[in-house]
């Protein structure tokens, strides 16, 4: 009700879920900054984010060590320097699928999937959006307490990712 | 009609029958049929035998779907079944044990690791260990437990999930089991039932195919299962279905074959009470001196005194119109009596063996032969009414003779010569010593079971060693000592993998030598300070592994009795236990591609089993000794017949016939390439009995002509139906009936044409 005033009248979740419906393929670099209690000083990380919709995901780290997951429909594959590492289906780690379901039915606009792991929150105005995500499933709130997304328009700024025990990882997203 | 002996014999049938059903188990434990077990070696098999978990693997395939969908079922059912007791493993490629059992494992896990050694926490190889956590935090996708992380860095207990993980030659996708064109997707699933517990391995069976619907969304998705415990009950509904079907069907063509010859249904259904009394008489007889019968017994003791339907057919040929039935008996008397005495005393040298399975069968066999006979010359004659057969006209029998004089020397030499050439050609007997081959599997079963085997590496439960020592900790150190060996033949690939007890509970000595290994807090809080030099972590980021380590250097040791209960206790128990005094650990191997290797490694407290071998070599055993026992038996019968025949030329004659007979049975069986069993042996037993008594009747002194003819149309009546009901028994497609029925109908015909050549039957004069 606080939040409410606060989105624009021609801005909703309607809205930012139609605009990224458009989307069918992005690929943009990325900056991570992973804090976390155990460390003296953030992990820094850089890569690329990919998307095909409706579902395939890929997050590729190029430095400091060149390491990717992928996500393809149930799939995802772990690589190390370009070599496949692991396969795993995606049911057998529930947190995963919250995870990359919360992505990809973002990214694809299917707000029904996206409500059906998480209760969201949009706030802010078109070119200067906030997205809250928080998990409804209990186990999986161990793993992610919340996520906020901020962006413009159909663009994504940045992702953050807070646990449970206060750790957080901030994804900055470049052009 | 009802006179005090038919009241006394239905008395005691009725008591008999009532005993049975109130107390009579039939027992269906193969091991139990075995000989008795004597030396250690003999119980170490027993034990494999009746509760080895190879008699118990199941092996499930999954097909009909997409990789993942497969994959998420397989881990689905193995969930399920995990918690269902009636399984005591259940792989899938997956390692899971479940949380309060992991925790528990968790906390020892420096006492069970096998890469604890001096100098395991040095600052190298902690800063390694940092690095390699940090790098897993800092992958994209990190799936590391955090607070394992800081209190297991070196990733102990994963290392031993991985030494726990079976070695199967198995691809993995999605984390389980799948094989090699990746459309099938497999559980090895052990039941906990030992397999001789049919009733409670039906139950399980049943549990799985219902866990099955219940996890299997999809309706394209089908399940395969195939191993011993299918197996096991596949061929009990077979014998059950098919010995229901063919008993019923003989039972038919042997009363219509009765009704057509002697024309009175009355006579029909006595001629079936010998031997109902006999099967009767001799289960109880079995059931008081044992405590149970076994199935074997049964199947086996009612085939052996299967003679016993030709008794009535003597009492029916013989009757006369003009003289009462107790008259026209006491007739042939003598000679029923002789033939069921001599097979009998014959069977008595069975009871006095080692083999708990063929003492029954001469209990059985026995008791049910002189119940048969006397029921057939104390009780049937009451029963019936005084009448005349008339089978042959004179003519036609006179005929009959005139042909068989003309003939017999060529019958003789014909048969004589046949036999010697196939006994020739098969100069080393063709026994059938694997057991499986007697099995009534169906064909389709049985390729499946080979494919699944080959791909899921289950092949081979076939090789164990068995470590022994007199006590568990010693046992344990001996097993500790053969790993290294082990794992140098696994990577000379000469073996795929093995399971061993000391994987999963270290000996005492060695629990401890990794205590004494571990760095004293003060020591390893300056390693871990030294190590964190430069890294990332914090100073303090470790404090529960430092802790860890500090309370597994004065933790109680493990041991079997304060093992925590669970999947992997479950696994211990298996491989870890107590026998005859001593303890015995044993270490299943998988994949062996050469035997010789493995014998080197072994002495006198380490022992190489082949379960295989061992099998057939007790079959072959069992064979031998029961073969011993007909020898005896065999003498015992010429005694016997010496002593009560008298007559030199007489003796000769029944024994020809009988060898004869039994010669030329082999050798036609022979020649269309049986392999002989057990059963046939049976079988043999029941041929010897019948040859007997056609040979003893067809060599009596007869009074006249009249009585000769009624003695050739008993013969031949006995003769007929025996072949046509053990016919009907050779067409059953399980090898068990199959090989009683082919044995006994050639054998029956095998009589006949030896008493005709041998006994002189149609040269002697009659008064």
């Amino acid at each position: 009700m606080i939040l409410q005033p606060l989105v624009a009248a021609d801005w909703s979740m309607n809205i930012l879920m139609q605009r990224f419906a458009r989307i069918e393929i992005l690929s943009v670099q990325y900056h991570e900054e992973k804090h976390l209690s155990l460390l003296r000083m953030p992990l820094v990380s850089e890569g690329v984010l990919e998307y095909r919709r409706p579902d395939y995901l890929k997050k590729a780290m190029l430095k400091p060590e060149q390491e990717s997951f992928a996500a393809d429909k149930e799939i995802i594959t772990l690589t190390k320097n370009g070599k496949i590492t692991r396969q795993i289906a995606m049911s057998d780690y529930p947190p995963l699928t919250a995870f990359v379901a919360a992505y990809l039915a973002l990214l694809s606009g299917d707000q029904k999937e996206l409500s059906r792991h998480y209760a969201h929150q949009l706030s802010g105005k078109e070119d200067h959006w906030r997205l809250m995500l928080k998990p409804k499933d209990k186990t999986i709130r161990q793993y992610v307490q919340e996520i906020i997304i901020t962006g413009a328009k159909d663009r994504i700024h940045s992702i953050n990712n807070i646990d449970a025990e206060g750790d957080s990882s901030l994804m900055i997203l470049q052009e | 009609m009802i006179n005090t002996r038919t009241v006394i014999w239905l008395l005691i049938i009725f008591v008999m029958s009532a005993w049975l059903a109130a107390k009579g188990k039939v027992s269906t434990e193969l091991t139990q049929f075995m000989p008795a077990v004597i030396n250690f070696e003999d119980q170490l098999l027993h034990r494999q035998l009746q509760q080895g978990s190879a008699s118990r693997l199941l092996i499930i395939a999954l097909a009909g779907d997409t990789q993942t969908k497969l994959a998420e079922i397989n881990k689905n059912l193995a969930e399920n079944l995990r918690q269902n007791t009636l399984f005591s493993k259940i792989e899938n490629g997956e390692m899971r044990v479940d949380q309060q059992e992991a925790d528990w494992l968790f906390e020892r896990r420096y006492l069970l690791s096998p890469e604890i050694k001096e100098g395991h926490f040095s600052v190298d190889l902690l800063r390694q260990a940092f690095k390699q956590q940090l790098e897993a935090l800092q992958s994209p996708l990190p799936l590391v437990s955090r607070s394992q992380l800081i209190s297991d860095p070196t990733a102990e207990f994963q290392t031993l999930l991985k030494y726990w993980r079976p070695d199967r030659q198995l691809k993995r996708h999605f984390g389980v089991w799948f094989s090699r064109d990746g459309k099938k997707s497999f559980l090895i699933a052990e039941t906990s039932a030992p397999a001789y517990n049919l009733e409670r391995q039906e139950i399980t069976l049943r549990t799985l195919q219902k866990t099955f619907q219940k996890v299997s969304v999809n309706k394209t998705v089908t399940m395969a299962v195939t191993g011993g415990p299918v197996f096991a009950l596949e061929s009990r509904d077979t014998i059950e279905r098919e010995s229901k079907w063919f008993s019923l069907l003989a039972t038919l063509a042997i009363m219509l074959l009765l009704l057509l010859v002697y024309r009175s249904p009355g006579k029909v259904l006595i001629s079936a009470l010998p031997i109902i009394t006999a099967v009767i008489a001799g289960a109880s007889s079995v059931l008081l001196f044992f405590g149970s019968i076994h199935g074997i017994t049964l199947v086996f003791g009612i085939t052996i005194i299967g003679v016993v339907i030709d008794y009535p057919l003597h009492l029916f040929s013989s009757l006369r119109g003009n003289e009462s039935a107790e008259k026209s008996i006491r007739r042939i008397a003598p000679t029923l009596l002789l033939g069921a005495i001599t097979t009998a005393i014959a069977y008595a040298v069975f009871i006095f063996t080692d083999f708990q399975g063929l003492a029954q069968l001469g209990t059985f066999a026995i008791t049910g032969l002189v119940a048969g006979v006397a029921v057939t010359v104390l009780v049937l004659p009451g029963m019936l009414k005084p009448t005349d057969i008339k089978p042959f006209s004179r003519q036609e029998y006179a005929d009959l003779i005139n042909k068989i004089d003309k003939l017999w020397y060529f019958l003789l030499a014909g048969m004589i010569i046949f036999i010697s050439i196939v006994f020739y050609q098969n100069r080393t007997f063709p026994w059938q010593d694997d057991l499986a081959a007697l099995s009534p599997m169906p064909d389709m079963l049985r390729k499946m079971d080979q494919e699944l085997r080959a791909q899921t590496g289950a092949d081979d439960a076939r090789y164990l060693l068995a470590v022994t020592a007199p006590d568990q900790e010693t046992v344990l150190q001996k097993t500790e000592l053969l790993l290294p060996e082990l794992n140098r033949l696994k990577q000379n690939k000469i073996l795929q993998g093995y399971d061993a007890a000391s994987l999963y509970l270290p000996s005492v000595k060695t629990q401890k030598v990794r205590q004494t290994s571990l760095p004293e807090k003060r020591d390893l809080q300056k390693n871990i300070q030294q190590a964190l030099k430069g890294s990332a972590f914090k100073e303090n980021a470790f404090l529960a592994f430092l802790t860890d380590v500090e309370n597994s250097r004065h933790r109680a040791t493990i041991t079997m009795e304060n093992y925590i209960e669970g999947a992997i206790k479950w696994r211990l128990k298996n491989l870890l236990y107590p026998l005859d005094g001593q303890w015995v650990s044993s270490i299943p191997l998988t994949g062996i591609s050469q035997v010789e290797p493995l014998q080197q490694i072994t002495s006198g407290s380490v022992r190489l089993l082949d379960l295989k071998t061992a099998t057939h070599s007790r079959v072959a055993s069992y064979r031998k000794s029961a073969l011993k026992q007909l020898a005896w038996g065999g003498l015992l019968i010429v005694i016997l017949l010496t002593v009560s025949l008298k007559n030199p030329g007489r003796i000769v004659r029944v024994l020809m016939t009988v060898v004869l007979a039994i010669a030329f049975d082999i050798a036609v069986l022979m020649l269309s390439g049986v392999r002989f069993s057990l059963f046939h042996l049976v079988a043999l037993l029941l041929v010897t009995g019948i040859g007997l008594d056609y040979a003893l009747f067809f060599t009596r002194r007869f009074q006249n002509t009249d009585e000769k003819l009624r003695t050739l149309h008993a013969v031949l009546v006995c003769a007929g139906s025996t072949i046509l009901v053990f016919g009907i028994l050779a067409l059953s497609q399980i090898p068990v009936l199959r090989a009683i029925g082919l044995t006994t109908s050639v054998g029956v015909a095998a009589c006949l044409l030896a008493a005709f050549s041998v006994t002189g039957f149609f040269k002697t004069k009659t008064g």
